[in-house]
Formats: structure tokens, C-alpha cells, sequence
């Protein structure tokens, strides 16, 4: 039973994508055609040597770079304070924290765009930046909070009786013992920010374009060819990603925080 | 060092505030203002809930919000029930082998990705359709049942099925294979069959994770944007889509009625905070046992 | 029927109370033999049971016990041998259909479900009706000394009330064996005696027949009718505790159920007696012999006393804190020569 599921279940999942690869080395299949006359190259080609490919995947990785790197250096304090703190505010604070998991994508992008407009920040790779961090800080927090909460309050209460302070105790005895989760909470940022779509394109303004913005554009204009590989290329970048982060880190609890 | 315990905290909470909240508050704040009919940049200035009015007042809005409600629920509840199902079938086996990371792949993939490989499959000229006609199934490319940009959103369903369910099995996976050991045997030493254990002691343990995954998946189905922009039929549209075509439409003096939208939509989202907020303490309980 | 002590005979229980049965084959198991790949866990064991009897099986860890039960509870297949329960041979039978149940090491209560719910669940999945469960529940859980804890999650309890749970809820399907997995090893010292105490009379009360199985040989001694040693997977000796601790068969058995000072070796056969039968003698009397003292060990009540005796090292007690014996000093002692054991080299 579960030998038959499994097979099943590989079917249904590579069939889709291993047609996806099959579709960006064909050129034209008119229905109801099954195999090409000839492999077709011609996309790849494209794709390998376009300057404006590798500027977009410049681009994206350098805002979702600085998007992780801020969203670090944000949620470490906040998730320190959230749990190794007493203070009045906490429900709020928790309450806002988890906010964007709640409020629908669409919404929480129009929403900041206007604000970011209001402001003057839209149109600039700063302005993008920003944006991200609404809807990867909430990852970002989760995960430092349960680190944090792992190792508990007796840690800081130890590293008190030995005459710490609560900054020492921060960089001292909690940051050496939270490697793996930073390492996560860092990527985990990244992945988000790297596949955001709508929120890129709006604060972006077409002008900071990114390879979701880019696939995107593809997808509503290009040939089925064009959008396989370009979409391959996507694919690939990010499995390297999420391929370095589960080489470093448990399954479950990336599994987690994902989606 | 100054040891000023009390503010301490705040300190701490500064750059969240600064880099988080603010943006998250002020973009709400503006959304709420503008719903209300405050716009001063363009002469409005009077606080009025005629926008909210006008979008109840729209027809389309209530096929769209009738239309993603239940999409989303009908592929949010799918996806949960399909998932713990194969869940509870995979932890029945022995050694998983290569399973696991081939149920990692959908949620490598972008939701616009996935649907777009729906489009590859399904669509009238799809490789279903294809290889339905070499079988001599259908003679034609009519004959293929139109399943992409219908009106009762199947391929953007199916779409989000094909990502999430995945996701749902490897969410519940570790528990029940954690339970199977234990809990299993001593359901069977007191008498439970195969049935009764997956019914009485499989589900209600997994109860919390399957309610909480559901509203997960429902929250982000419900809002969501890219796939049934590649996948929707135009009528009758998503409630994102709805926002969006309304948000960049060229007319400036629309904007307080697609924030109206906006805000309803927000506040669909606001409700099942509640819900996740009590689930989530109930998860903690039980994990502790586990 | 037989009389439960004063404490909780007014209580009704709901039991078939059988006599202790004569029938020595209630249950049996011959000639289990099992292997892991290449390593023979259990080596052709063969027990059995009268009916309301107390068993325990007693060995060290990793020799075998919890295979040993998992076999007979129909959780580990792949053995050779047989099993046989109340005239029917339950070799092949699934562990649903055996009529036996199992209190695991670790408890292993259901975690969405609270006390009592936990204790019907083996009624429930019987169809039994809801009032009829809730009855039968709420006698058992009085039975434990629960009755206050109805509604707690097993989370919101201790080790020792989920224990009560646990055996509760195996107690409740009416099984015709129950088998208990190390149920102590997760308690404190206190509450382990207790515990030991408290499951024996509920198996008084309920005759059920009952295998304990456990590492500690004082609890199986004040508790069984009967234990089997077991020891590299075979059973060492299956008898009384009496005569465990007073015939043992071999030189295992022997030091495994308490201390033995080895006398001599004569013909394969080794002569040993226990510490408590050497006596500290005043003087130099006819019969006594002298030891040098090696070392003292104070533990209160009595104080273990190390000495050279013929060259060989015993040991046995003295009464307080034997203020006049020293270390290095001379001493006279009398053993009981009616109780020197022989015992198999
Ligand atoms: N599934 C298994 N695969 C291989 N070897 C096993 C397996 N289960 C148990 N063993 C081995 O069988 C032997 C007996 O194990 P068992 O659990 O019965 O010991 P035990 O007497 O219950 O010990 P303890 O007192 O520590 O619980 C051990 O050497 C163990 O390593
Ligand atoms: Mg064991």
C-alpha cells in the first residue's frame, strides 16, 4: 500500500516538472504532437547569455541579501526581548509580530505600497528592501523566539549568577549557542524575499526588477519554451538555496516555517 | 554599564519597531484612512463609509469574495485531508527512501511556478489532452474538458492542491511516525483495530496541526494573487484579483473604494488570528507529550 | 471468591474473582526462541502461569525482557515457539484478539484524551455504551486512588498518577494476562515501594494473572509468586522467591538475588553461604573461626562488614554501628552450617 503511494505520489510530482524540462528544449509542438522533431537550444542560448538575466539575479540577490541581513539583526533583539523579558506590551508586540501571516498577500502589498509611496521610498532597491521585511521578519522572529525559548530562561538566570549583564548574556552565552538558528532564520528571510512577486513589482515599480518580476513578465507575454527555462532557472537558484540550508539544518523545522 | 532593567526591553524592541511595526501600522493606518474616504492629496477630505457601502453594494464583490472563499476552503480542506491521509499510509511503511525529498520539490516551487505547470498539463493543448487523443480518447482538441481559466477555478484549485499537499505531509508526517511506535501499540494491546487507531488516536492527536495547517493554507489561498492571475478565468475573479485590477486602475478617485476592499479582506485574515492563537497553545500541550 | 484486605474490600469491583487456580497451564510458553540479524535474544525460553498467579521476570538490561513480553503481547513477530492462553493457542493470533494487555515503560496514555477518557478508550473501541464505560471507568480510577484527578490531561499529571492511569486502563478490558513493563523504573525510591505495594493488591482484587517484568530483585521478590530469572537470554531459574534466593541453581542466580561468600569448590559444586548466616561470635568457641576485618561499611540500621576468611573475601552484617569492631583487627565467626549453599560451578 504504501510502496503503490509512493510511486504515485513521484509521478504526480515529477511528471509535471520533468514535462516543464522537456517543454524549454522544444521549440513548437502543435497538438496533438507528443515528441518534437529536434531539440531546441535556442532558449538556453538566450538565457545563459543575456545581460539583463544576470543583472535581474544581481538584483535579487542583493535585496534579498540585505533583506536577510537586516531582518538578523531586526529579530534578534526582538525575539530576545520577546522571550527572555517581562515587560507590559508583550501580547501587543507578539500580536503584531505574527500580523503578516494573517493578513492576506494581496492586501499587506497594495497596503505597504501605498504607505511606501506616501513616504517617497517606492521606485529604489532601498525602498524594496524595506518592503520585504514586513513579510520575512515574521519567519525570521519564530524562529530566533524558539531557539531562544530552547534554551531557556535557567541559561540566562546561570549566566546572571556569574555576574553577566544582559547585553553580555546576548553576545556571550546565547549568540554561540544559536549558530544553526540563525543560520535558518537568515535563509529562511532570504527565500521569502527572493520569491516575492507582487510586493517587488509594486514598490519596485518595474524598475527594480527582480526574477520573479521578470518570470512574471515572461509568464504574461512570453511562449511556453521561454517561460520553461526561464522558470528552470528560477527553480535552480532556489533549490541551491534551500539546498544549503537543509544541508545545515533538521527537516521539521524548516518544514515548519515554510510556504 | 548602566543597568536600567525596566527600559531595557523597549531598547531592544526599538529596531522592530522602526524596520516593523511602524511600516506594518502606518500601511494599515493608511489603508483604513483612505477606506474612510480621507484623501487630501486628491480633495477628499470627509470621513465617510460610502466606499464600504459601494463595495457592498457591488455585485462583484460578492461572487468574487462566494468564489474565493470557497476555492480556497474546498482546496485548503483537500489538500489537509489528502495530505494526513497519505501521511498516515506513508508512516505505515517501513524505510521512506527517496520520498521525502521528492515531496520537498512543490514547495521549492513559487505558487506562480506551480500553476504554470498545471497550465503545461491540463490545459486544452496540455500533455493530458495529448496523450488522450494518442489513446484515441478524444478526437478532438474541444473534446478536452476545459479546466484551465474556467469559471469554477478547477486549475487554480488543482494548482494549489499540487503545492500544498506536500507541504501537509511533511508537516504531518514527524508526529504520526513519533505516535506510530508508541501510541499505536498500546492502542492495539487494548484492542483497537488498523481503523479504530487512525480514527480515535491518529486524527485527534493530529487535530491541531491539521486545523492549523487548514487556516494557514485558507488564509493564503484566500488572498492570494499570482495564481489565479495565470490561471482564473475573467469572470468570476479571485478577491485579490478584484483588489488588484481596482488598485492599478488608472483612476486615483477609486482608490478609497479598492482600500474599502482592501480592508475587508484584511479583516477575513484578522479573524482567524483568533483561531490560530488558541490552536497554537493547545499544539504546545500536546507536544510536550509527545 | 477470596477477601480483599480491609482497605478497599467495601469497594464493589466488577471482576470475575478466580480462586488461584491449580491448573498449571494457564498459561504457557514453550521453547521461544528470537533473533535480531545474528544476535539470539531469547534462547528458547519456556514459562508458565497458574491463573491469578504473579510472575515476574527478573534480569539485567538488555537480556531480553521486554522482547520477551512483546512476544507474548503479539507486538514482535518473527520468533520461533509457542504461546498458549486459557486453552487457546495464541501464537498467531493478532495482539487485538490475545486478551492480553500491556502497561509500557513509559505509560503511553493518549495524549488528547484526559483520565477517564483514557481509562474507557479499551471499552469504547468494544462499543460498550457510554454510561456502562463511564461506570466501569470511574470504579477503576477509585481503585488507583485517582478518583480526583478525572479530568487531567496526562500532561497535568506526575509520573506516578500516570502510572495508575496506565494500569487502570489495561486493568479495564478485563484481560485474562496483564503485563507490566518495567512500571517502577521512572519513579523515586518512596514512591517506587508504594507503587510496588499498590499493584499488588490490585491484582489481588482483580486476579488478573500478571507478568511483571523488572530489574530490581527485591521488588520481585516482595511482589511475585514466582520469577524467572533471565540471563543472556535463557531463563536461569523459574521458582519461587524463596527458593531463589535459598536453592539457587547456579552461581548466577546465586550472586544476581543477593550476596554470597564463596567457601570452597568441591566436585563442581560450590560451597557458599549467604551473609546473613555468618555470625560475629564473642569468642573463641568451638565452631568459630577467625577473620581479619578488611572493611566497614556503616548504613545505619546495620553495617556491612568485609573480612579474610582462609584467604577469601566475605562479607556480612553486624547489628548498629559495631563500635568494637576495627578495621585490621581480629574477629571470631560463627556460620550457620545448615543453611551452606551447594550450588552448581
Ligand atoms: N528492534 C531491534 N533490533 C535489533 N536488536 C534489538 C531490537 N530490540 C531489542 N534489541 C536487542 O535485544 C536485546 C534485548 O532487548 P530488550 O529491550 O528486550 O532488553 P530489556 O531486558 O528490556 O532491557 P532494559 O532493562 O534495558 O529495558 C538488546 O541487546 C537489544 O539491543
Ligand atoms: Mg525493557
Amino acid at each position: 500500500m504504501s510502496k503503490f503511494l509512493k510511486i504515485i505520489i513521484t509521478t504526480m510530482i515529477l511528471i509535471p516538472i520533468l514535462y516543464m524540462v522537456f517543454w524549454s528544449f522544444t521549440d513548437i509542438l502543435p497538438w496533438p504532437k507528443l515528441i518534437p522533431d529536434g531539440i531546441n537550444l535556442d532558449v538556453w542560448k538566450q538565457l545563459i547569455s543575456s545581460k539583463d538575466y544576470i543583472r535581474t539575479i544581481g538584483v535579487s540577490i542583493v535585496v534579498s541579501m540585505w533583506t536577510a541581513a537586516i531582518c538578523i539583526l531586526v529579530a534578534l533583539p526582538t525575539a530576545y526581548a520577546i522571550t527572555c523579558f517581562d515587560f507590559c506590551w508583550k501580547p501587543v508586540i507578539r500580536g503584531i509580530v505574527y500580523l503578516p501571516f494573517f493578513i492576506p498577500s494581496i492586501s499587506l502589498s497594495l497596503g505597504l505600497h501605498s504607505a511606501f509611496l506616501t513616504a517617497g521610498i517606492t521606485d529604489s532597491i532601498m525602498g524594496v528592501v524595506l518592503s520585504h521585511i514586513v513579510p520575512c521578519l515574521p519567519y525570521t522572529i519564530m524562529i530566533l523566539e524558539g531557539s531562544f525559548e530552547q534554551m531557556g530562561r535557567s541559561f540566562s538566570e546561570q549566566g546572571r549568577n556569574l555576574g553577566a549583564n544582559s547585553i553580555q548574556l546576548l553576545t556571550m552565552v546565547y549568540l554561540p549557542n544559536m549558530r544553526q538558528a540563525l543560520y535558518l532564520s537568515a535563509s529562511m528571510s532570504f527565500i521569502v524575499s527572493f520569491s516575492q512577486y507582487l510586493l517587488t513589482f509594486l514598490v519596485g515599480g518595474g524598475i527594480i526588477k527582480t526574477l520573479p518580476v521578470m518570470l512574471f513578465q515572461i509568464m504574461q507575454n512570453g511562449n511556453r519554451t521561454e517561460i520553461s527555462a526561464y522558470s528552470l532557472g528560477f527553480i535552480i537558484l532556489g533549490a541551491i538555496c534551500t539546498y544549503l540550508i537543509r544541508k545545515y539544518l533538521g527537516e521539521r523545522y524548516i518544514m515548519k516555517y515554510m510556504l | 554599564m548602566l543597568q536600567n532593567k525596566r527600559a531595557l526591553p523597549y531598547l531592544l524592541l526599538l529596531p522592530f519597531l522602526v524596520f516593523f511595526a511602524v511600516p506594518l501600522i502606518f500601511s494599515l493606518c493608511s489603508m483604513l484612512k483612505q477606506s474612510f474616504g480621507i484623501m487630501p492629496g486628491i480633495g477628499l477630505d470627509e470621513l465617510t463609509l460610502n466606499y464600504y457601502v459601494d463595495v457592498l453594494d457591488s455585485g462583484t464583490f460578492y461572487s468574487s469574495l462566494g468564489f474565493s472563499i470557497a476555492l480556497s476552503a474546498i482546496a485548503s480542506l483537500l489538500a489537509v485531508g489528502l495530505g494526513f491521509a497519505i501521511a498516515f499510509i506513508l508512516a505505515e511503511g517501513k524505510e521512506e527512501g527517496m520520498i521525502m525529498s521528492i515531496l520537498r520539490l512543490p514547495i521549492l516551487l513559487p505558487h506562480f511556478t506551480a500553476a504554470f505547470l498545471i497550465f503545461l498539463l491540463l490545459s486544452q493543448s496540455g500533455l493530458a489532452s495529448r496523450v488522450m487523443k494518442s489513446f484515441g480518447l478524444i478526437a478532438n482538441i474541444e473534446e478536452f474538458p476545459k479546466l484551465i481559466f474556467d469559471s469554477q477555478g478547477l486549475g487554480i484549485m488543482i494548482s494549489y492542491i499540487w503545492k500544498e499537499v506536500p507541504f501537509c505531509i511533511l508537516f504531518i508526517y514527524p508526529t504520526l511516525k513519533l505516535i506510530n511506535k508508541g501510541l499505536r501499540e498500546a492502542a492495539y494491546t487494548l484492542g483497537a483495530n488498523k481503523f479504530q487507531y487512525l480514527w480515535m488516536v491518529a486524527l485527534p492527536v493530529c487535530k491541531p496541526s491539521i486545523i492549523s495547517l487548514f487556516i494557514i493554507l485558507f488564509a493564503y489561498n484566500f488572498g492570494s494573487f499570482e495564481v489565479p492571475f495565470i490561471l482564473g478565468a475573467s469572470y468570476p475573479k479571485a478577491i485579490g484579483i478584484l483588489a488588484y485590477i481596482s488598485y492599478i486602475s488608472a483612476d486615483i478617485g477609486s482608490r478609497p473604494y479598492t482600500m474599502a476592499l482592501n480592508i475587508m479582506i484584511t479583516a477575513m485574515g484578522g479573524m482567524l488570528i483568533f483561531v490560530y492563537i488558541w490552536l497554537i497553545r493547545k499544539i504546545k500541550t500536546m507536544e510536550g507529550q509527545l | 471468591m477470596h477477601l480483599f484486605n480491609t482497605k478497599i474490600s467495601r469497594r464493589k469491583i466488577y471482576y470475575e474473582i478466580h480462586a488461584l487456580g491449580d491448573d498449571m497451564s494457564f498459561f504457557q510458553i514453550k521453547n521461544i526462541t528470537k533473533k535480531y540479524g545474528e544476535l539470539k535474544v531469547l534462547n528458547d525460553i519456556s514459562l508458565s502461569a497458574k491463573q491469578g498467579e504473579f510472575i515476574s521476570i527478573l534480569g539485567e538490561s538488555g537480556s531480553g525482557k521486554t522482547t520477551l513480553l512483546r512476544i507474548i503481547s503479539g507486538l514482535e513477530g518473527q520468533f520461533a515457539g509457542e504461546i498458549l492462553l486459557k486453552d487457546r493457542n495464541i501464537t498467531k493470533l493478532s495482539t487485538q484478539r490475545r486478551g492480553v494487555s500491556m502497561v509500557f515503560q513509559d505509560y503511553l496514555l493518549f495524549p488528547h484524551l484526559n483520565a477517564i477518557e483514557n481509562i474507557e478508550f479499551g471499552l469504547k473501541i468494544r462499543g460498550v455504551t457510554k454510561s456502562q464505560r463511564y461506570r466501569e471507568a470511574k470504579n477503576l480510577l477509585e481503585l488507583v486512588q485517582m478518583d480526583r484527578h478525572e479530568n487531567k490531561y496526562p500532561h497535568q499529571l506526575s509520573g506516578g498518577q500516570k502510572q495508575r492511569i496506565a494500569i487502570a486502563r489495561a486493568v479495564i478490558v478485563k484481560p485474562l494476562l496483564l503485563l507490566l513493563d518495567e512500571p517502577f523504573s521512572s519513579l523515586d525510591a518512596n514512591l517506587r515501594v508504594d507503587m510496588c505495594d499498590f499493584i499488588r493488591n490490585i491484582q489481588r482484587q482483580t486476579s488478573i494473572t500478571t507478568i511483571l517484568v523488572t530489574h530490581d530483585r527485591e521488588e520481585a521478590m516482595k511482589i511475585s509468586d514466582r520469577i524467572a530469572l533471565l540471563y543472556g537470554g535463557e531463563i536461569a531459574q523459574f521458582d519461587e522467591p524463596v527458593k531463589l534466593y535459598e536453592k539457587p541453581s547456579d552461581l548466577y542466580t546465586a550472586s544476581f538475588m543477593g550476596d554470597v561468600n564463596i567457601l570452597a569448590e568441591e566436585e563442581g559444586y560450590y560451597l557458599a553461604v549467604r551473609p546473613e548466616n555468618i555470625r560475629l561470635s564473642s569468642s573463641d568457641r568451638e565452631g568459630c573461626n577467625s577473620a581479619i576485618v578488611k572493611d566497614l561499611q556503616y548504613t545505619g540500621s546495620r553495617t556491612k562488614c568485609k573480612a579474610l576468611y582462609e584467604d577469601k573475601e566475605i562479607s556480612f552484617f553486624l547489628a548498629g554501628n559495631a563500635e568494637k569492631v576495627k578495621i585490621s583487627s581480629k574477629i571470631y565467626i560463627e556460620i550457620d552450617k545448615s543453611k551452606i549453599l551447594k550450588i552448581k560451578a
